[in-house]
């Protein structure tokens, strides 16, 4: 029989709370928790995101190397053309070209990258217009043009990101240089300039490129790159092909099957330090790992002295008539309401400073690709286990109460709560 | 022993024959109640007396329901007591006892009122609204009107154990089981307290008031006076 209302034992628990120091503390310590667990864990899943989509989004990833077939006629071009998954293969002498552009000035050095652009390697969302093979000298350039070497570090000043839009449809010029060999080394022999039309824009964050990248036709990087090679341009060398593949899954497969044709030892373009990502991952895991046992550890003792704590005014609510059920019920909502109310200052802890360190230290992380975010899922599981949980060992510790705390009440021992 | 008047508006509401209680513990078996006959009426105050460990704490324990006996009858409110289970037992006790202990056992983290409205939250008789003017009225009794807000460790010994006798009424019992209410106490306020528990026998809806003390002052106040001894509860004479 349970005749008390939930209600009730909501009100009056919050009563008792508010002026139980002990209780205080304690709601600090797990609300600590679960600030520490809910920042674990976003940690970890922004990080697996951000190699996730650098991995599924970067076409380095997917992109072969692999030597020139050199007793093949076209050094084998045609042959890796018909590898199932292979859906573009180029010479990798006009993979890209660094070169200085006319948007040197006091903010920027002014060096962009400029790479090679083909259906199988622009990125899929552009704004504006794209290009084909025939077209020459027009550019895609990131929504947020940083125009400059420092974009490829972490971390850019948000206030010297130009907006592609107010440059769709403008000129910009670049320079780049003949070399000669003077007996020692390479030197710079003539200027050529070569200006470009932006037709286009796209999301560097998206497909994980700095934001000094633009794409232009294959033609344009190449009539660059045999400018700068010392070599004959009519008979220039090939070093290498860029083999790009559909997706990261068929990487493997298209390298067994070039090695297969003779192809001598193909290498990913682009390779994550998979052992930092994996200690990096192991440490995180284990962290969480920690502070998860470390909140149920603390929830067995906290509950069970709650109880054991309580075992007088127990024993008083048996003698005033409150049923052994009510006095679950109480104590159920009780730790409830404790692990609601440590759930919610956590989180609103965790969110004041997921919010501030967005606003101001990860803040130029975004024009870097690194998309911070939190998880649902990450919620979910630490509602589960600072609310769920807890609920659990309080059943537990709760179906312990016995009659026995109601004959501690009288004879007259004297009793300091 | 004195022969006991009657007054045609008292009840009986306790009535105890021939109790038998024990307590066994590992090598031996201790005797605490041993063939106990007794009958409470309410608009009566009565004392138990007898030595530290002859058995006041088990009896009352005993009739109060919140320990049981090896052998005879009780009957509470007409009501025979016997294989009842918790749930009953626990209505029962709501319905129709208050406890007042030694050590008051009031809630530090409540203020006085919410300590009275506490035992109310298991009584459907009483709307959630009415709670707090039952409360202040209980309060107001015990003369602590100007108390209720203020939690319990601002509030002297005396003080709180009348916070504690105003919530062993808030379900209007028509039995108080008061063991050794004044044990905490000085004289002074030993004295308030009896006059307080005095009081509640008095009126149309007198009480029955039971109270456990080794203190000779409360033969002042008692109707009755019993002592426990060897078991047997033996009727003193009992000059006012
Ligand atoms: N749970 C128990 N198990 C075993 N013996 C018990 C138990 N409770 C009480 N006793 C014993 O029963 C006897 C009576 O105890 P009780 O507490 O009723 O005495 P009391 O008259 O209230 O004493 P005091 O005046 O000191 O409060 C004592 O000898 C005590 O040791
Ligand atoms: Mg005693």
């Amino acid at each position: 029989m349970i005749i008390v209302k939930i209600s009730d034992c909501i009100s009056f628990s919050l009563k008792t709370s508010k002026r139980n120091k002990h209780y205080k503390y304690t709601l600090l310590v797990f609300s600590l928790c679960t600030f520490l667990f809910m920042f674990g864990l976003t940690f970890r899943d922004n990080f697996v995101s951000y190699i996730n989509n650098t991995i599924t989004q970067n076409i380095g990833f997917r992109s072969l190397l692999v030597s020139p077939n050199l007793e093949s006629e076209d050094y084998g071009l045609s042959k890796i053309k018909n590898i199932q998954h292979v859906v573009d293969v180029y010479s990798s002498n006009y993979d890209f070209a660094s070169v200085l552009s006319d948007f040197k000035s006091e903010k920027y050095d002014g060096y962009i990258d400029l790479n090679y652009g083909s259906y199988a390697t622009l990125p899929k969302n552009i704004i504006g217009e794209s290009f084909d093979e025939n077209d020459r000298e027009v550019a895609i350039c990131p929504i947020n043009f940083y125009p400059s070497s420092e974009a490829v570090s972490l971390g850019l000043d948000e206030n010297k990101i130009l907006n592609g839009y107010d440059l769709l449809g403008k000129k910009f010029e670049i320079t780049y240089y003949s070399y000669t060999f003077n007996g020692v080394k390479a030197v710079e022999d003539k200027a050529y300039t070569k200006k470009f039309t932006i037709i286009g824009l796209y999301n560097n964050e998206e497909v994980m490129t700095a934001n000094n990248v633009c794409y232009v036709p294959a033609d344009d990087i190449k009539e660059i790159n045999n400018v700068g090679t010392l070599d004959d341009p009519e008979n220039a060398t090939v070093y290498g092909f860029v083999v790009v593949v559909d997706s990261k899954n068929n990487v493997s497969n298209v390298a067994n099957e070039l090695e297969k044709l003779g192809f001598m030892q193909p290498t990913v373009k682009n390779e994550l330090d998979t052992s930092l990502v994996n200690t990096i991952l192991l440490t995180c895991n284990i962290l969480i790992t920690i502070i998860m046992f470390g909140i149920i550890i603390l929830s067995m003792f906290y509950i069970k002295k709650n109880i054991i704590n309580n075992t007088q005014k127990i024993g008083l609510m048996m003698a005033s008539g409150f049923t052994k059920k009510d006095i679950k019920k109480y104590y159920f909502i009780d730790n409830l309401i404790f692990s609601l109310l440590a759930f919610i200052v956590g989180f609103i802890v965790f969110l004041t400073i997921y919010i501030l360190l967005k606003a101001t230290l990860l803040h130029s992380l975004i024009y870097s690709g690194f998309i911070i975010k939190i998880f649902i899922i990450d919620i979910l599981f630490t509602f589960f286990v600072i609310v769920i949980i807890s609920s659990i060992i309080s059943i537990y510790h709760i179906s312990k109460i016995t009659n026995k705390s109601i004959i501690t009440l009288t004879g007259g021992d004297n009793y300091d709560s | 022993m004195k022969k006991m008047q009657h007054n045609p508006k008292n009840k009986i509401v306790i009535s105890a024959k021939n109790i038998y209680k024990s307590y066994k513990t590992k090598n031996k078996k201790i005797e605490i109640l041993n063939d106990a006959s007794i009958e409470f009426e309410t608009g009566k105050l009565y004392a138990i007396m007898g030595h530290s460990g002859s058995g006041k704490s088990t009896f009352i324990n005993t009739i109060g329901l919140i320990d049981t006996f090896d052998n005879g009858s009780l009957e509470l409110c007409r009501k025979k007591i016997a294989h009842y289970d918790d749930d009953k037992l626990s209505k029962i006790r709501m319905e129709n006892i208050g406890f007042v202990f030694q050590d008051f056992k009031l809630d530090n983290n409540l203020n006085a009122r919410d300590n009275v409205i506490f035992p109310m939250l298991i009584n459907k008789q009483i709307p959630k609204k009415e709670r707090k003017n039952i409360a202040n009225e209980l309060l107001e009794k015990m003369d602590l009107s100007n108390r209720a807000d203020h939690y319990i460790n601002e509030l002297s010994g005396g003080e709180q154990q009348r916070v504690a006798i105003a919530r062993a009424l808030a379900n209007n019992p028509q039995i108080i089981l008061a063991d050794e209410p004044t044990g905490n106490l000085d004289k002074k306020m030993e004295e308030s307290i009896f006059k307080f528990l005095k009081q509640l026998t008095k009126g149309e809806d007198g009480k029955c008031i039971i109270v456990v003390s080794h203190s000779g002052e409360i033969k002042k106040y008692a109707d009755v006076v019993y002592t426990i001894e060897d078991g047997k509860i033996i009727g003193d004479n009992c000059e006012d």
